[in-house]
This record gives structure tokens, sequence and C-alpha cells, in this order.
């Protein structure tokens, strides 16, 4: 299933109802709906917040072994799995305020891969069907 | 006029959460929390039993209050969780300060 959207305030939230209702349609297990959905409106607020894009595509595939979204946009490129990682060490109070986001999508997913060119960035969102 | 209901005791205030902690829902949560500033609870409890969803910027918002709070002496803490918002807690590291059964 593949969706398209003008990047505005309501990309998140159209594109993750796009994702229920895929999920839906699919029976697709809640576990993995859970991180997807927590993934997919993540790295959608950044798009919306930081990249300056105009336009999103957002494609939903699923089957045995997983359940993939792929999402292009028009902005600036940022690859998600170049940023510096949340220390969870680092004392409750004295926690960096952002990252968080990056942080939930690389925990809640089991690959994640991003690439830019042509003036088109992707990223590729996958949780295994078999993963907790 | 925030969508937040509140239980009061005593010294305390629990601000129920009973929907999706989003983009939109994070600010009104500020918002409820800049109020509480102006009251007189020492210990304000978020009640996140019926929240299955906390995107970061609930989180961000949660963590900023809970110092700010602190720096005042008094106290930002979750009460009650989802099966989904412990989830999300423990993997960003936010449950062990955070969380206290009410």
């Amino acid at each position: 299933m593949e969706c398209s959207d003008t990047v505005g305030k309501s990309l998140a939230q159209n594109l993750c109802k796009k994702l229920e209702h895929f999920a839906d349609a699919k029976s697709i297990p809640s576990n993995l709906i859970f991180s997807m959905d927590h993934a997919l409106a993540e790295y959608l607020q950044n798009l919306v917040d930081h990249s300056d894009a105009h336009h999103a595509n957002v494609a939903f595939e699923y089957d045995d072994a997983s359940l993939r979204v792929i999402i292009k946009d028009d902005g600036k490129p940022y690859d998600i799995l170049a940023h510096k990682p949340v220390d969870l060490r680092v004392p409750f109070a004295e926690r960096e305020i952002g990252g968080l986001g990056i942080h939930m999508i690389k925990k809640m997913l089991d690959h994640v891969t991003y690439e830019s060119s042509n003036g088109w960035n992707t990223a590729v969102f996958i949780k295994n069907t078999r993963s907790s | 006029m925030t969508p937040f209901k509140h239980l009061a005791s005593g010294d305390n205030c629990e601000i129920i959460v009973d929907r999706r902690i989003d983009g939109e829902t994070a600010n009104q949560l500020e918002i409820e929390l800049i109020s509480m500033e102006k009251t007189a609870f020492n210990t304000i409890y978020i009640n996140l039993a019926a929240c299955n969803f906390i995107c970061s910027a609930g989180l961000r918002v949660i963590l900023q209050y809970h110092r700010k709070f602190k720096m005042a002496k008094r106290k930002l803490l979750i009460s009650r969780l989802s099966p989904e918002a412990d989830q999300i807690l423990e993997l960003t590291g936010f449950k062990e300060s955070l969380v206290e059964s009410v």
C-alpha cells in the first residue's frame, strides 16, 4: 500500500492513520504496530520540524517475515543512523533533552536504512514478525 | 482549557492522560503543567494507565517539568502505567527516575 502527503503539521497524524488502516486490513499483530507507529510518527515529525520537505511518500509492506515501511521525502538530507546515540548511563537529571525520537526509532525497530540521492531521501524501517 | 481530568488529594494532584501523547497532546500537557506550577500541590502525578502512545515531544515535556518541579523542591512523577507506556519509559531510561505508585 502506498500513500503520499504534503509535508505539514498533520503529516504524522495522517500517515500513522494510514498505517493503522493497513494493519487492520492485514491483521498485523499489535506489538509490531506499536513499534512501527512510534517510529513512523517520530520520523515524520522530524521531517515536519527540520527538513523543509514539501512531499513525503510512504509505502507499507507486510509478509510472514516482517513489516516494512519505506519513507521518501524531498527535504534536506539527515541521516538518522549517524545521529549521536542517547547515553542512558548519564544521570536522569543531567540527560540531554534532544535525540529521544531517533533513539526510539533505533530501539523499537530491527533494521533501519537511510540513503539520499537525486534530491530524494529514503528511509526503510523493518520490524521482524518474530521480534518481541 | 486542557482535555485532562484531575484527582486532587491533600498535597498531591494526579493528571489523568487517557489518550495518545502525540505532538498536539504534548503541547496540551505542557500547558497543564504550566498551570500546575501556579498551584500549591507538592507532588504532581501523571497517570498513564490509559495511554498507549508517547512521542518524544511528550517525553521532553515530562523531563523538562520534572526538572523545574525539582528545582522548586516539588515533584513531578508518573503514577500508573499501561503496558505500552511502561515499555516506552523503560527503553528511554525514564522509568527508574519517574515512576512511583500512588
